[in-house]
């Protein structure tokens, strides 16, 4: 089997005249937990449903363990939990369950039905009618349906939308398992704290383009921000370590590409004749990153 | 376990569930408890001279069956909207067709589960209909019940047209579609007949053209024109009718029918989601 989960070149959908998406070329690695990140209306959940099948691409191409996207190959290694779904009200939860694996290619026998249901905290609610659940519990019942038949790659869009905190901790502990049992899972939410706490991989969506793609480390965790007073220095000296902003109190902020160049950078004010008053690192969250990507043009890439 | 099969179970499951379901079939009673009475107050009527008392039998039993079909095939439109097309509408097939399933499957299933209700309703009312006749007037038309898969096939002909047009676009679009091509036919049968009547053999023939672009009121023409057979010779009412539809109607309506769902499966198949 592929080390590769998701592979796509160039995949791209119009609505018309409308773009959707366009040459959006992702690779993620397989067993890996990859964050997908991008505003409203960035063309983010047109990605997801080119990636189950759900859409057909204007162009470019996709693979999902080798198989084409959208083949019913690709589909029987998938769990799929869409943003907006809806689910009959009447059958009871158990039954529900069965019925989706039923259509997975696979006759879900008590045991492994309870196992599910064991694993999305919903047991004791398995003889209950759908229509008798909260939110909460429906969401926790569409994300045992997108894991009855164990699937390797399991595409989540925004699934703690509907959760209180507890539900939301329950889900990351449960995604965490996944991946420890190799499931590679595709996360496509605007919770930028579970992004951080769970993702490996991040890819952020821009007017639906990719505008930056790499591993957390390379993307959020490496990049220190330096905040600084030194004086006198001409703010184009320290150009070449990266962007720099001056601010309104007189101090200046510097984007370093990794920690290592702290030093180096207070070197370099000492070397061009200035005191060195302040000098503040930290490193940058996930949301500065996330501001910077779809505020301000351009490309990142970190590899990966 | 084929695609179709699962979901057409489960769909039909589904309609078994809708107390809306439950309360229609109450309900159909009203209009047979009212054909009934209708019967009955023509029995009792002396103004209606005896040599036509079969024929006015025939033209009550023909108006009851064309009402229902009428009635029926709105109904299976409506199911058609609610269920398959609010479905797509609403994210809950995207539940399905993101797993490994082939669409036409669905679709067909979405079909089957659907029709299998409607057929079941048309069918109870049909026989609804020709028992009360039988009962409350003594005359059992002959061969009725070789009449009774024809008068399902007009509802499903209605039911397979609505779940076609929701695969091509939203479901409100699809039902107005569907239902105005359910009024445009039937009112080109009137045309048919408004020509007949004025012997217009253009008029007449523009009507059967126009009535061929649903089967339906051909359907059920044949169906009324087997039964008041059934009844007794024709008379001179319905010589003004004109000319029942041929068996080839017949074939006609189920190969219209399997177009349909074609074209259905395939819109199906390639539609956006």
């Amino acid at each position: 089997m592929s080390s590769i989960a998701i592979e796509t070149h160039g995949l791209t959908k119009f609505y018309g005249r409308t773009r959707g998406c366009q040459n959006i070329s992702l690779t993620v690695p397989a067993g890996s937990i990859f964050g997908f990140l991008g505003p409203n209306g960035a063309g983010k959940s047109t990605v997801v449903k080119l990636l189950t099948g759900l859409l057909e691409p204007t162009a470019g191409s996709g693979a999902i363990f080798g198989h084409p996207i959208g083949s019913r190959q690709a589909n029987a290694l998938l769990g799929f939990l869409p943003e907006h779904y809806r689910m009959p009200e009447w059958p009871k939860a158990r039954d529900l369950l069965g019925y989706y694996g039923h259509l997975s290619g696979q006759r879900p026998d008590r045991q492994r039905l309870a196992e599910v249901l064991t694993q999305v905290g919903l047991l004791e609610a398995a003889e209950r009618p759908v229509s008798t659940f909260s939110n909460g519990m429906r969401q926790r019942l569409a994300l045992g349906a997108a894991l009855l038949h164990r699937p390797r790659l399991l595409i989540l869009d925004e699934p703690t939308a509907a959760l209180d905190p507890l539900g939301r901790r329950f889900v990351r502990s449960l995604l965490r398992e996944l991946r420890a049992e190799g499931v590679t899972i595709f996360l496509n939410t605007h919770l930028l704290a579970e992004l951080e706490q769970l993702c490996d991989h991040l890819a952020v969506i821009r007017a639906g383009q990719i505008v930056a793609t790499g591993s957390m480390a390379e993307l959020a965790g490496r990049q220190v921000e330096v905040t600084l007073r030194a004086e006198p220095l001409d703010p184009q000296r320290l150009a070449a370590f990266g962007p720099v902003t001056a601010l309104p109190d007189g101090r200046l902020r510097v984007v370093l590409p990794t920690s290592d160049q702290v030093p180096d950078l207070a070197a370099a004010i000492v070397q061009a004749g200035a005191r060195l008053y302040e000098l503040v690192p930290r490193h940058r969250s996930l949301e500065d990153l996330f501001v910077e990507l779809v505020t301000t043009p351009g490309e990142v890439s970190a590899g990966g | 376990m084929a695609d179709w099969a699962i979901v057409a179970s489960f769909q039909l499951r589904e309609i078994l569930q809708r107390r809306l379901v439950w309360l229609l079939v109450p309900a159909s009673a009203l209009p047979v408890a009212l054909f009934a009475f209708v019967l009955r107050a023509e029995a009792n009527d002396p103004a209606t001279p005896e040599v036509m008392r079969v024929e006015v039998l025939q033209q009550l039993l023909t108006m009851m069956l064309i009402a229902t079909c009428l009635l029926i095939s709105t109904i299976a439109s409506f199911a058609a909207i609610v269920t398959a097309g609010m479905d797509a509408e609403s994210g809950r097939v995207q539940m399905v067709i993101s797993r490994p399933v082939r669409r036409q499957g669905v679709f067909l299933g979405q079909f089957l589960g659907l029709g299998a209700g409607v057929a079941a309703y048309a069918a109870l009312f049909y026989v609804a209909i020709l028992l009360t006749f039988g009962w409350t007037r003594g005359l059992w038309p002959s061969g009725w019940w070789i009449a009774l898969p024809v008068f399902t096939l007009a509802p499903l002909v209605q039911l397979a047209l609505t779940l076609w047009l929701s695969a091509r676009s939203g479901p409100v679009g699809a039902g107005l579609g569907a239902l105005l091509l359910l009024l445009f036919t039937w009112l080109s049968s009137l045309l048919e007949f408004a020509g007949h009547m004025l012997r217009l053999p253009k008029l007449e023939l523009s009507g059967v053209m126009l009535s061929l672009l649903l089967p339906g009121a051909s359907l059920n023409g044949w169906v009324t024109g087997h039964v008041r057979h059934g009844i007794g010779e024709p008379g001179i009412i319905q010589l003004q009718l004109g000319s029942d539809p041929s068996g080839w109607m017949l074939l006609y309506g189920l190969l219209y029918l399997v177009g349909v769902l074609l074209a259905g499966m395939a819109a199906f198949r390639r539609r956006d989601f």
